[in-house]
């Protein structure tokens, strides 16, 4: 079974549906990858795997995401306790600019309802922060405020936010897409690191980095899912035309 | 589409075109060996070496531009494909102009010992099958023709059968030590020909991939053949 599976997905925004009939799984310990122009609906879609499209006033969504096989759209379904099991990273960082780092990295963990303990808080932290590749840099400053970090240091700290509620599938909404080339590839890096313990569904604008960070590959175009396939297919032989004259930069 | 994938394109298109160039350049350099090496023309067979350098400067501007694009633009998908396509192909081209090399330096070694016009007509039958094999890789590669690429094994069965022919041919010769010399380098031109017809399938392989993205070999010669 497939850790997420959507299932004739639609979205709207308002009257205007921008997401038609979608069908795509994500497996455990893999990275998945979504593509395409913009406002082809990739990050409609990736907000909709933790029920985050829901909360702009007047979007809806019907069809089926589930998450280990049970629908996280079900009537009886809470979404923050599915946004907790399905962490989210924007595109922006965005750490609390006056926490510290590490009240930053175990913000999440202190506004649930778990009762942890300040030792648990404090091992938990460091351990989503190790998580993150970002201890090292960080260790003898946890009490600085967050906002001091570089920004791909701060995209870390989100990332280690998202980890420390031990999610089980990481979505990644172009986490790369403000920082430099060095930060981009440690955020990579992180990616392969990460994937064999957490399912990731990541968002780019990147096609390279699509390319070196997924297995799997989903094109995209006016809110339908093109091709969906082994990221290598769609990166040398993909099915369908459209892709190809995306991938090689005949458009878009 | 931006202005510098257009270029991009562009130098892509323009690669290619050099590809089919000296796809020509090197069939009419087996052609005119063949020719001298039949005809006896030794001037002809001088000329075909010296020309060489045109075949083989290509290759190297072909695979200095082939590498830049990699390294520049990251070419993907069908791109991707094209230029793989164009590193094999222009390497087969130049291995078959220095097979005409061969065949040219062959007659020049042996030009002065006597031979056999049965051989010689059999090597005049290969040198234009195989050329024929080389312009029809061309012309497949050009039109995208996995029709005419599929055409390229079935080509090369005739040419390997000659080879197989000059080889009895060479060895009647036995009994005149001058002529079983000749007859020896002529097995070696028969052996370069046969080889331009493995290049020709070879770069049929690589247009297959082109069109299809799925990578093939048309011949399997990793078994024992029965003679």
């Amino acid at each position: 079974m497939s850790k997420m599976e959507v299932v004739d997905l639609n979205a709207w925004f308002g009257t205007n549906q921008v997401l038609h009939g979608i069908n795509v799984t994500a497996e455990q310990g893999s990275v998945t990858a979504i593509i395409g122009p913009s406002g082809c609906g990739k990050s409609t879609l990736i907000r909709c795997f933790n029920r985050m499209h829901e909360e702009i006033r007047g979007a809806r969504v019907d069809g089926k995401v589930l998450f280990d096989g049970v629908d996280i759209y079900g009537d009886d379904i809470d979404p923050a306790a599915v946004r907790r099991r399905i962490g989210m990273v924007f595109q922006r960082a965005n750490p609390f600019p006056t926490m510290s780092i590490l009240n930053n990295a175990v913000a999440g963990l202190r506004l649930s309802d778990e009762k942890v303990s300040k030792s648990e808080l404090h091992e938990r932290g460091e351990a989503a922060l190790r998580a993150a590749g970002l201890w090292d840099e960080v260790k003898d400053r946890l009490d600085q405020p967050g906002a001091r970090l570089s920004g791909g240091q701060q995209q870390r700290l989100c990332i280690a936010r998202a980890l420390a509620v031990e999610p089980e599938v990481l979505l990644l909404d172009e986490p790369a897409s403000a920082l430099d080339p060095v930060s981009t590839l440690r955020i990579e890096e992180l990616v392969g690191e990460l994937k064999d313990r957490y399912t990731i569904v990541i968002v780019t604008h990147n096609m390279q980095q699509a390319a070196r960070v997924s297995d799997w590959t989903l094109f995209m175009l006016f809110g339908e899912v093109v091709e969906f396939g082994p990221t290598t297919k769609i990166f040398t032989s993909p099915d369908d035309q459209r892709t190809d004259d995306y991938v090689t930069g005949r458009f878009g | 589409m931006t202005e510098s994938r257009q270029r991009f394109h562009d130098e892509l298109s323009s690669l290619e075109h050099e590809v089919l160039e000296m796809g020509e350049l090197a069939a009419n350099a087996v052609a005119r060996s063949v020719h001298a090496l039949v005809a006896h023309d030794s001037a002809e067979a001088e000329a075909v070496v010296r020309d060489d350098d045109a075949v083989d400067g290509r290759y190297l501007d072909i695979e200095q531009r082939t590498f830049q694009t990699l390294a520049l633009q990251t070419p993907v998908a069908a791109d991707l494909r094209l230029v793989s396509a164009i590193i094999h192909s222009s390497l087969h081209l130049e291995r078959i102009g220095d097979q005409a090399v061969n065949v040219a330096k062959l007659h020049l070694l042996s030009k002065d010992l006597p031979g056999s016009d049965t051989l010689r007509r059999q090597l005049g039958e290969m040198g234009d099958l195989v050329v024929s094999m080389v312009r029809t890789a061309m012309e497949a590669f050009a039109t995208r023709n996995l029709q005419l690429c599929q055409t390229l094994p079935v080509m090369d069965d005739p040419v390997d059968r000659l080879n197989r022919a000059t080889h009895l041919e060479a060895l009647k010769l036995a009994d005149d030590p001058s002529a079983l010399d000749w007859g020896m380098h002529m097995n070696l031109a028969a052996r370069a020909l046969e080889r331009v017809g493995d290049n020709a399938v070879d770069i049929a392989e690589q247009v297959s991939f082109l069109v299809t993205g799925e990578f093939r070999e048309f011949t399997d010669a990793s078994h024992v053949v029965q003679t």
